[in-house]
């Protein structure tokens, strides 16, 4: 081939493929455009699939804005009174506002055993774990996570025994076992099975051993409002009752609340779901946490908050980090400061000044519970120390006597700082 | 049938020259030795080493005309889910052709093994995103493609390559093992040094 015919080739070519290029990528280097390529790839595969448990399962569609995805009861039994609303303390487990409803049963402990879940809608069972007392033994409970789209989990439903569709799964599964308890008191061995097992709404899933609804995680959605965002997960501890139909959130909402045995303690005030997010910038209400303890767990920790039945009420929720001063405490908060700076709502202690708190009361989950006759006579001290009202000290004293006045108030080396 | 065999008295060898119509002298070549174009540096011309587009190549010219190369590139790109990065393990042909005034037009095939793998995590990725997934991310798979350029000598030994082509790039990802191939143009350069 002559000189000019080889010139008149491959001009030919790049003619061609100067008017290809733009409908095509163009790239400099083969090493980018092989790095793009392999970007495309990861791309489709991140749209195709999902992380189910750690294991990659395709995707599920998408929710888009939909909220009505609840569509059938997830139990029926005549013994269930109500859903408790978000943000109930049980320290040092749940010291945080807790991130998940309850169910609330007047049963005996015998009829709990014969309570049915259901699946809440349509969807799938995308996680099974199996937790075991004894290796060699069945499964002394299971939790499922369901979930009606991609963007939404339903986790921690716990049965004591597994519906028998869900022992073999429609589909590819993959199992995995660990010592991992769960911090389930008693459980030496669990197993994590992974899946996509659909479920219709009002499919029974398990029976027995209910206790938490919830949480749900929905990745459209991100709670605000927390005075250090980094330290929670934003994405998970929404209202599980805002995901029913309307007709169910209707009926569930009204029920919203506590129970004493068959007596129903509705919340009244807004939100009555609850809510986890409690913190008030610029006062000492909300979160706090234990200088270099990690989170989670709570059990650490503290929480100046209000109860999640009756939110008129102030709650200490002390983890194990208060010498002498553990669990759940309530008092009855004065809403207007009147100077004294005794039993102020924790929404009212916005200063550098010492605070005082006395007449603890017992928890009252289930109803008021009265003074704690355990902590009579105790008091207890807090003072945000630093002018940007991020650390806090606080210290449970026992002078025999209420809050005695201001300038006694003095800190001793018992006193445990925590920050926001 | 086989002709007889040819005793006549061999001509003039002089007659065998070729001359214009009507000249009387054989037309005699006034020089004779090696072709040298005008205006182009002899040098080495047999193996080369070279720099291109964040990698390195060597290439072994079999002849004049044909050459074969090995190279590696490395690239980076953006995904949703983090920074990609590639590496290419290629063998190329070449077919060179005549040198003018320092450029030379060349053409030829390449065929590559491509891998790649996220190198950093975006910290938007939700929770249930595959990108959680030990192990997801990584990708291999085949690039091939054709292309045609040019050679420019910058000096005895030194020489810059500047070529473009259509290439199909095909990966799989291994977790998941979806697939995709695609048609990109690419535009290749690199300085080779000659060193024999």
């Amino acid at each position: 081939m002559s000189i000019f015919s080889n010139r008149t080739a491959i001009f030919a070519a790049a003619l061609w493929a100067l008017v290809q290029a733009p409908a095509l990528a163009f790239h400099v280097g083969l090493g980018n455009a092989a790095a793009a390529q392999g970007a495309k790839v990861v791309d489709k595969a991140n749209s195709e699939y999902m992380d189910v448990g750690g294991s990659a399962f395709p995707a599920l569609p998408s929710c888009g804005s939909n909220m009505a995805l609840f569509n059938s009861a997830p139990v029926t039994d005549p013994t269930f009174l109500s859903y408790m609303p978000l943000g109930h303390v049980f320290p040092p487990g749940h010291t945080f506002p807790a991130d998940h409803s309850y169910f609330n049963f007047n049963a005996s402990s015998t009829q709990l055993l014969g309570i049915n879940l259901y699946a809440p809608g349509d969807g799938w069972i995308t996680q099974v774990t199996s937790y075991y007392d004894n290796v060699n033994s069945a499964p002394a409970f299971y939790t499922l996570t369901f979930s009606p789209c991609a963007e939404v989990q339903l986790i921690n439903l716990s049965v004591n025994t597994l519906a028998p569709a869900l022992l073999q799964p429609a589909g590819p599964s993959s199992t995995s076992c660990s010592s991992n308890t769960g911090n389930n008191p008693g459980v030496v061995w669990s197993c994590v099975t992974n899946m996509e097992h659909p479920v219709t709404g009002g499919q029974l899933l398990g029976t027995g051993g209910l206790v938490d609804f919830g949480p749900i995680i929905d990745t459209r959605f991100q709670i605000s409002g927390f005075i250090d965002p980094a330290r929670h997960v934003l994405d998970r501890g929404f209202c599980p009752i805002d995901y029913f139909i309307p007709s169910l959130k209707a009926a569930y909402t009204a029920t919203l609340g506590g129970n004493n045995g068959s007596t129903l303690i509705i919340r009244t005030i807004q939100p009555v779901c609850g809510t986890i997010m409690q913190d008030l910038p610029g006062t000492v209400q909300g979160d706090w946490f234990f200088p270099g303890a990690p989170y989670p767990p709570d059990n650490p920790h503290l929480a100046l908050i209000h109860h999640n039945v009756d939110p008129s009420t102030g709650t200490f929720s002390v983890g194990s980090s208060i010498p002498g001063f553990a669990g759940s405490h309530d008092f009855d908060p004065k809403t207007t400061a009147d100077g004294t700076r005794i039993d102020y709502d924790f929404s009212l202690v916005n200063d550098n000044q010492i605070y005082c708190y006395d007449t603890l009361l017992i928890d009252f989950s289930n109803g008021a519970g009265g003074p704690d006759p355990q902590y009579a006579g105790n008091i207890v001290l807090l003072q945000m120390t630093d002018p940007s009202l991020d650390t806090l000290k606080i210290e449970l004293q026992n002078p025999g006597t209420p809050c005695p006045s201001p300038a006694s108030w003095a800190f001793t080396s018992n006193a445990v700082t925590f920050q926001r | 049938m086989l002709a007889a065999a040819d005793t006549r008295t061999p001509p003039d060898p002089s007659i065998l020259y070729m001359r214009p119509p009507g000249a009387s002298d054989p037309l005699i070549p006034s020089t004779t030795g090696q072709l040298v174009v005008p205006g182009s540096p002899a040098g080495p011309r047999r193996m080369a080493l070279g720099i291109n587009d964040l990698g390195a190549q060597l290439r072994l010219h079999l002849n004049p005309d044909w050459a074969a190369e090995v190279r590696y590139l490395r690239g980076t790109a953006s995904s949703d889910v983090g920074t990609i990065d590639a590496n290419v393990f290629g063998v190329r042909g070449y077919r060179f052709f005549s040198e003018h005034h320092h450029f030379q037009l060349y053409a030829g095939l390449e065929a590559a093994y491509v891998s790649t793998s996220i190198r950093s995590y975006n910290n938007s990725n939700p929770p249930t995103s595959v990108a959680n997934v030990s192990g997801f991310g990584d990708t291999s798979g085949y690039a091939t493609g054709g292309f045609g350029g040019v050679e420019y000598r910058l000096g005895r030994r030194v020489a810059i390559d500047l070529d473009i082509g259509p290439y199909m790039i095909g990966l799989q990802e291994k977790v998941t093992s979806v697939s995709d191939a695609s048609l990109d143009f690419v535009l290749d350069t690199a300085i080779n040094v000659y060193l024999f």
